[in-house]
């Protein structure tokens, strides 16, 4: 597993939010948040509805204005041009507010690429070989030639994944991607992203699922825009910090070699 | 998986037998066009033996048709524009107020230089397309302004009505405290493929092709934004920018149109709808499709006009705003409230 080579280098950081500030209309979302993401690592947000798990992520991905600072490999993010930021960092939406509808499933996970397409350049073989490949790793190929709106939510989740897979960023960003997925495929998820840290990416999934949350490395624990907590999966205090979040309506026990969050009836 | 959740049928039709098959529609409609008129209905070419019929042929019915065709097309493809960049599937010319902002274009120009809009001189044709244009672009910005963006649709169809409603009494008061232009300005208002001039048919003939050709290198912006705006932002997209240049290309064909031909309503509404229901397409097929789509229903639309009460004829407009709010109708009660 990563943790053991990570405790013995200092990893090369991916990402540095310091005194973070958010406000999304008068409201104030993210409030002082500072935070190090390891590269090579996947780490799960998790937290209660408000916490501000999916400005941060937004913040990250260079979508949302901020205050305070954000460095993405050691470089200030308003520094990058925003196709280079763009090649770097990949962000993945809810899958809900995504409605292109009439676009072949081919045509969805090409539009991935458009941070290394120019005006005037059309599609490279590069470009195809990157679609045909993130469309075989999530098992959506059969359908490339599908009208999205044909596909049902786990096949289109699958598709907008492997949109995201096409960027080819060193970062993942993702939002909920496992809400559309029936248990197999949530699997086949944390199997991929497995494959994708070890091959040196950094994968940050904000999880409203604590029990899948559990199969992270790292699990950052929000509420009420600030971290609370960053720590590993087996860490008691990070369970107990998840519990206390919760309002103790959850209780997170020990199952074989992982855990299982259950949720507690009053 | 199961394929049992699949909500929309697979179309067989693919869009390029659908481009080929409006286009030779198209033709038809032209040829169809030429030998229609108040004179009775001819085939064209058993006319031009005759000199004087070869003279309606050439001078008026080869521009109206002509021109029929090419504002269709024009409002077909600012109506996918318009369905594309707002991310709303009611967005047209006209419920944006871009057709009303050119209409008050028009009429200011008519009302300060005392002009005929079925003047025929090319300076005449171009400074009432500028002034179009630049109605059409100032309307389209004050409904984006009123609404507060573009994500709520019921505040954008609010505003844009309410836009379209204040420059239509605008363009009213201006026609009624300038009884000279009264006349003509009901033409337009009523729209009108009748005063096409060849002058008019080679402007929207030239911006058609500018519009498509930078709509359709623009389509990859459009395709992004149906994954929402969040997602075209984190591919790089600088979309501030390119709405702006979009909005200029939408109101560049919504306000040639207007200028020629008057308000004709629906047509780019119904256009990129009928093509959606065909093919399911990426954007640089939609804009050409919708633009074909456009041309074929005006044409089909001004061939009725100009035949159901001959030697008589309707203004188009009228007609396309009947067939066009049966349409609407049609579709509200076969898709319930369209998702926001």
């Amino acid at each position: 597993m990563t943790d053991s080579s990570a405790t013995l280098k200092a990893v090369p950081i991916a990402f540095e939010t310091r005194s973070l500030e958010i406000k999304r209309g008068q409201r104030s979302v993210i409030k002082g948040l500072n935070l190090k993401i390891s590269m090579g690592r996947w780490y799960a947000i998790v937290g209660p509805n408000g916490a501000g798990k999916s400005s941060l992520l937004l913040a990250l991905a260079g979508v949302l204005p901020f205050q305070g600072e954000i460095l993405l490999f050691n470089q200030p993010l308003k520094q990058y041009a925003a196709q280079q930021r763009a090649r770097r960092v990949a962000w993945l939406a809810q899958s809900s507010v995504q409605s292109a509808d009439d676009l072949t499933a081919y045509d969805v996970v090409m539009l991935g690429r458009i941070p290394y397409q120019s005006w005037l350049n059309g599609q490279s073989q590069a470009d195809h070989a990157a679609v045909e490949h993130a469309l075989k790793l999530t098992h959506a190929w059969d359908w490339r030639n599908r009208a999205l709106g044909t596909l049902s939510g786990g096949e289109k989740q699958r598709v907008l994944l492997a949109r995201l897979l096409a960027v080819e960023a060193d970062v993942l960003l993702m939002d909920e991607p496992l809400a559309n997925l029936d248990p197999p495929h949530q699997a086949d998820w944390i199997q991929l992203v497995h494959g994708l840290v070890a091959q040196g990416k950094t994968v940050v999934s904000v999880l409203h699922d604590v029990t899948l949350a559990l199969y992270a490395d790292d699990v950052v624990v929000m509420s009420n825009g600030q971290v609370q907590y960053t720590g590993k999966r087996d860490d008691t205090s990070l369970h107990s910090n998840i519990e206390n979040v919760f309002e103790q309506r959850i209780a997170i026990q020990p199952l074989g070699s992982g855990w299982v969050a259950l949720p507690k009836l009053v | 998986m199961s394929g049992s959740s699949t909500k929309l049928p697979r179309r067989s039709l693919r869009a390029p037998t659908l481009a080929c098959l409006l286009v030779t529609l198209c033709v038809t409609a032209l040829l169809a066009g030429l030998s229609v008129g108040s004179a009775g209905i001819e085939p064209f070419w058993t006319l031009l033996t005759d000199p004087v019929a070869a003279q309606i042929i050439f001078e008026i019915r080869v521009p109206r048709t002509l021109g029929a065709l090419l504002a269709g097309g024009l409002l077909g493809l600012a109506g996918a524009l318009a369905q594309g960049l707002f991310r709303n599937p009611l967005a047209d010319p006209f419920l944006l107020g871009s057709a009303s902002g050119a209409s008050v274009g028009v009429a200011l120009v008519l009302v300060s230089f005392g002009l005929s809009p079925v003047a025929t001189q090319w300076f005449i044709k171009l400074g009432l397309t500028g002034a179009a244009f630049l109605g059409a672009i100032l309307a389209v910005f004050l409904t984006l302004s009123l609404a507060r963006g573009v994500q709520h649709t019921l505040r954008l169809l609010l505003a844009g009505v309410i836009v379209g409603v204040v420059l239509g009494a605008l363009t009213s008061l201006l026609s009624l405290t300038h009884p000279d232009i009264l006349q003509s300005m009901q033409a337009f208002m009523l729209g009108s493929t009748a005063f096409v001039s060849g002058s008019a048919c080679a402007i929207m003939g030239v911006v058609w092709l500018v519009c498509n050709a930078s709509g359709i290198a623009l389509s990859r912006v459009l395709d992004a934004l149906a994954l929402g705006e969040a997602t075209a932002l984190s591919l790089g997209l600088p979309l501030n920018q390119l709405r702006v240049v979009l909005i200029g290309i939408l109101a560049l064909a919504t306000g040639t149109a207007v200028a020629q031909t008057g308000l004709i309503a629906f047509v780019g509404l119904a256009a990129p709808h009928l093509v959606r229901a065909i093919v399911r397409v990426r954007y640089a097929w939609l804009l050409p499709l919708a633009s074909l789509m456009g041309a074929l229903l005006l044409s089909l639309a001004d061939l009725l006009a100009r035949g159901l009460i001959a030697p008589q004829e309707l203004a188009v407009g009228v007609l396309t705003a009947i067939l066009g709010g049966g349409y609407l109708m049609w579709l509200m009660n076969h898709q319930g409230p369209t998702h926001d």
